[in-house]
């Protein structure tokens, strides 16, 4: 596993027009690793995954990938170098079958004949999607869709990958099955930054965490150690 | 929010809906009546009328106004009238006798609505002195209570509706006066032409009031002659599909069709009566036979051929107006640029010469007298008004032939009894 | 009057053809508004203005009509591309209230600014079919009105084709149905935009060239057409392609057999009372679903 890290935050300050909601934001991925960032409500954490994938413009700092400077990159250049976002809620498109909508994930690629094998390999790893294949995504139950969004992600073979809140609304039995696939990814050589309301949950599954409150990260450290101090997260968590 | 969206669309709907026939409806009224002086205020006068002599700076302008539609279905009306005034004010240098004439225009839309709120904004904004207008009978019927109630003289060139005639002169309105002749005077002498050759018939109009009114002279004149209507028929201004109600006569056993259109209309009409095959001999009260309507089917000679329309002011009545507008403004004459041209140059002018002879002071008052007095022989016709305000040019019985119109007889218009003239 | 089948046979076949004749209208615009949700209220101005187009090639050029009728095509698919840069664009991210008020006031704009230019006469555009007659099924029509039966169904069929199989007609598909997806995916939305509006207007300027010889050009002809196309596309049930195009042919089915059987003056409230009817009933329109293009 290699130790260096994939994506840097330095001292990043966001927000919305003349709200700040992010304060003084150091966060930093190592490469190969699932690192969480759990918070309650408002915390700020959508807004942090936003801001990497330059929906919102940083007011300060800078944002490093790989090394290099991508705080003023477009979308589209994110997803050119590497990075995917998957934002809370759906994000397929409701009204285009599953294969349309691999294809799409697939926009900004131009090999077409090694897309078609691509989804082929998909459907190989997630059968339900080949099952689904001629259904309208938006047809499909709330936990296909998530399954469905991440191959999508999967399709530009992304080096880093920013989800946020993938079991939002999945029943338990879902939920294993979604955190069992973000885990399968990792193994498979994709870093995964995972924004998380299930701090136990995510915590199981990361290598490391950031706990953040109020736009500012109140404690981080390997998700085993950070386990152990389960009441003091649950505090920053506003939990009972 | 898709909800909101139907709304909004609804409302957008309606606005334009609302203003159907008139495509600026979202206009503030009161914005669209502006100061379009042709050739009179002090700033452009020099341009607009170069040849003209100096007015004289102390004499009071004449202020006319015109309520005319200037958008919507019947726009070309409105602009045909401005074209025909247009002209005569180049010919009379922009003034009468020294007094330069100010124009303001207000947009009827042709309907009653807008043609109250012109007639306002003329008279009580503006302040003219002297009307032209309304131009369509939708837009004279409910303006001339108000211009009685304003008491503003008004000349009307083109309406043909009967029952504006019920309302003017001796008991009625005594500033709104009439040059052309209405339907009720010339549809007897149509009628019984039309029966000579035809005992039935089919009706086809826009659906106005110079349509239905027409529906309802003829209609009674049939009765009388015994020519039997076979179906009667009104459609919106904006239609442009005719070819339900063309196939629906094409299937019955109509042997000739009387229309009341515009020319915008009526061309369109002609074009899908010929693509049905539909082949009967076609009579027209309106605005079907004309070098404008000529103009649009001049690709196809065979569309037009044959059609009799009985009218007033044909561009053949009056040779020499055809050639000057011609020259002057480069298009085709029709009935509403006579219409503008006569409503000034024969109605207007000559009244206000006369009140000015007189040694009287311009008002209103005095120009309604002058205009009440006049006794005229143009081209066209007499400009003679009855006690009713009416006047009577001839009628004229045109024929299309080979893209050309023809006129086949003038006839000297006579007055008719309105007295039994019922309004559906 | 009495029934009788052949007459009946010529009513249906009159709808149908006035149908394709909406249909062909209000293709550009529900393209538009599925990519976009932006209510075009100008597009039957563009109609106009691309009109108008048509009569100053077939008048002071010596093309032929069908050269004529591709240059009305680019250049119409020009004039909404510069719609689109001038008055949509800004607004695209604006509220609904936004889009009416924009896209009206551009339509006043347009509609006088063609009073100014060409007054308002109305102006013919005859073309060498005009006048030929054929009759098919019993039907007597022109050839040019033949033409715009065939080239609805042609556009329309090639239509379904380029959104459901090429690689642009799915990123329309995607941009209509989430923007922000789309951006995620990689897609240049903006890009899109101007893409969308060209091919509109395109096809746009193809209805004008071939529909407006059936009748005149005058300045205030596209009101009515919106005010047509726009019912037809709520009456499909919002953005839905097929659904406005089905909507179409039914419009001009209940004005034709209305105004042949009932009235012709009140055809018009006939549609209208349908499309009432329709919203009630069916809020989502006649085709409505709660997804596709």
């Amino acid at each position: 596993m290699a130790h260096k890290d994939i994506l840097e935050l330095i001292n990043i300050d966001s927000g919305y027009g003349d709200i700040e909601v992010l304060k003084e934001i150091t966060f930093s991925a190592r490469e190969g690793q699932i690192v969480s960032v759990l918070g309650a409500n408002g915390a700020g954490k959508s807004t942090l995954m936003k801001t990497v994938f330059g929906f919102i413009q940083p007011t300060r700092g800078k944002i490093l990938f790989e090394g290099k400077d991508i705080t003023q990159l477009k979308a589209i250049q994110l997803l050119k170098i590497g990075i995917s976002f998957l934002p809370e809620g759906r994000s397929n498109l409701p009204a285009m079958t599953v294969q349309e909508n691999l294809e799409m994930g697939a926009y900004i690629r131009r090999d077409t004949l090694k897309i078609k094998a691509d989804i082929e390999g998909l459907y190989k790893r997630f059968p339900i999607l080949k099952e689904k294949r001629n259904i309208m995504a938006g047809n499909l139950s709330g936990g296909q869709q998530q399954i469905l969004e991440i191959a999508m992600a999967l399709m530009l073979k992304p080096k880093l990958i920013l989800i946020d809140e993938p079991t939002l609304g999945l029943a338990p039995i879902l939920v294993t099955e979604v955190f069992n696939i973000i885990q399968e990814i990792n193994r498979s050589g994709t870093t995964i930054v995972l924004v998380e309301q299930n701090a136990k949950r995510a915590l199981e599954i990361s290598d490391y965490s950031f706990v953040m409150e109020l736009g500012k990260i109140r404690m981080h450290g390997p998700a085993q150690e950070l386990s152990q101090k389960a009441d003091v997260i649950a505090a920053y968590l506003g939990e009972r | 929010m898709k909800k909101y969206w139907v709304l909004n669309v609804l409302i957008a709907l309606a606005i334009l809906l609302a203003g159907c026939a008139a495509p600026a409806a979202t206009e503030a009224p009161a914005a669209k009546p502006t100061v379009e002086s042709s050739a009179a205020t002090a700033d452009t006068a020099p341009t607009e009328a170069p040849a003209a002599p100096e007015p004289t700076a102390d004499l009071k302008p004449i202020k006319l106004g015109l309520c005319l539609p200037l958008t919507g279905t019947l726009a070309s009306l409105g602009e045909s009238y401005v074209l025909g005034i247009d002209m005569a004010m180049d010919e009379i240098g922009g003034m009468i006798e020294g007094h330069p004439i100010e124009i303001y225009k207000a947009d009827n839309k042709a309907n009653a609505t807008d043609a109250v709120s012109a007639v306002r904004k003329l008279v009580e904004v503006d302040e003219v002195d002297v009307m032209i207008g309304c131009g369509s009978s939708s837009a004279t019927l409910p303006a001339v209570p108000i211009i009685d109630e304003l008491e503003t003289p008004t000349v009307e060139a083109s309406s043909t509706n009967a029952f504006v005639y019920m309302q003017i002169g001796k008991g009625g309105n005594e500033w709104f006066f009439k040059i052309n002749p209405d339907d009720l005077i010339m549809g007897q002498g149509f009628a019984e032409y039309i029966a000579g050759k035809t005992k039935k018939i089919a009706i086809v109009g826009n659906d106005n009031q110079m349509a239905r009114g027409a529906g309802v002279v003829y209609t009674n004149q049939f009765k009388r002659l015994g020519v039997d209507v076979v179906s009667e028929e009104y459609f919106e201004g904006s239609t442009a599909d005719y070819r339900p109600v063309l196939t629906k006569i094409k299937n019955s056993d109509a042997e000739a069709m009387l229309v009341f259109m515009d020319d915008q209309s009526c061309s369109t009409f002609m074009r899908q009566k010929y693509e049905v095959g539909l082949d009967l001999p076609m009579f027209s009260r309106g605005s079907c036979v004309s070098d404008l309507v000529n103009e649009l089917l001049k690709d196809n000679t065979k569309i037009a051929e044959g059609v009799t329309e009985f009218s007033f002011f044909s561009a053949d009545q009056d040779k020499e107006f055809s050639k000057k507008f011609i020259e002057f403004h480069n298009k085709p004459v029709t009935l509403e640029r006579m219409s503008g041209y006569y409503a000034f140059m024969y109605t207007v002018v000559p009244a206000i010469k006369d009140v000015i002879a007189a040694g009287k002071e311009i008002n209103r008052a005095n120009i309604r007298d002058a205009i009440a007095a006049l006794d005229l022989d143009t081209p066209a016709g007499k400009i003679k008004f009855d006690e009713y305000n009416q006047g009577y040019l001839d009628g004229s019985l045109e024929i299309n032939k080979d893209g050309r119109a023809t006129v086949l007889e003038t006839v000297e218009l006579k007055p008719v009894d309105h007295s039994d003239y019922i309004v559906k | 009057m009495s029934f009788s089948l052949t007459t009946l046979m010529e009513q249906v076949l009159n709808g149908l053809t006035l149908g394709s004749l909406y249909a062909l209208v209000t293709l550009g615009l529900v393209l538009t508004f599925s990519v976009f949700n932006v209510v075009n209220f100008a597009h039957g101005d563009l109609f106009m203005v691309s009109g108008y187009t048509l009569y100053l090639l077939l008048n002071f050029t010596q093309f032929p009509y069908w050269f004529i009728v591709i240059l009305v095509i680019l250049l119409t698919g020009v004039y909404s591309v510069i719609m689109e840069r001038l008055t949509i664009n800004p607004i695209l991210d604006k509220s609904f209230r936004a889009h009416i008020i924009a896209t009206l006031g551009l339509s006043i704009i347009i509609q006088n600014a063609a009073v100014w230019f060409f007054t308002t006469d109305p102006r013919h555009v005859p073309t060498i079919y005009t006048s030929q007659i054929v009759t098919l099924f019993g039907m007597r029509a022109s050839v040019q009105r033949w033409i715009v039966l065939a080239v609805t169904v042609l556009v329309f069929i090639a239509l379904q084709w380029f959104v459901r199989y090429t690689k642009l007609g799915k990123t329309m598909r995607a941009v209509s149905q989430n923007q922000t997806v789309s951006k995620l995916l990689g897609i240049d939305t903006h890009r899109i935009s101007i893409i969308t509006f060209a091919i509109g207007g395109a096809i746009t300027g193809l209805a004008a060239a071939l529909v407006s010889p059936l009748f005149n050009v005058y300045p205030h002809m596209g009101s009515m057409l919106t005010l047509k196309a726009l019912a037809a596309i709520i009456m499909g049930g919002m953005g839905q392609v097929n659904g406005a195009i089905y909507a179409s042919f039914i419009i001009g089915m209940i004005e034709s057999l209305f105004g042949g059987y009932v009235s012709l003056a009140y055809k018009d409230v006939a549609a209208f009372v349908f499309f009432i009817a329709v919203l009630f009933l069916r809020p989502n329109g006649l085709f409505g679903k709660r997804i596709g293009l």
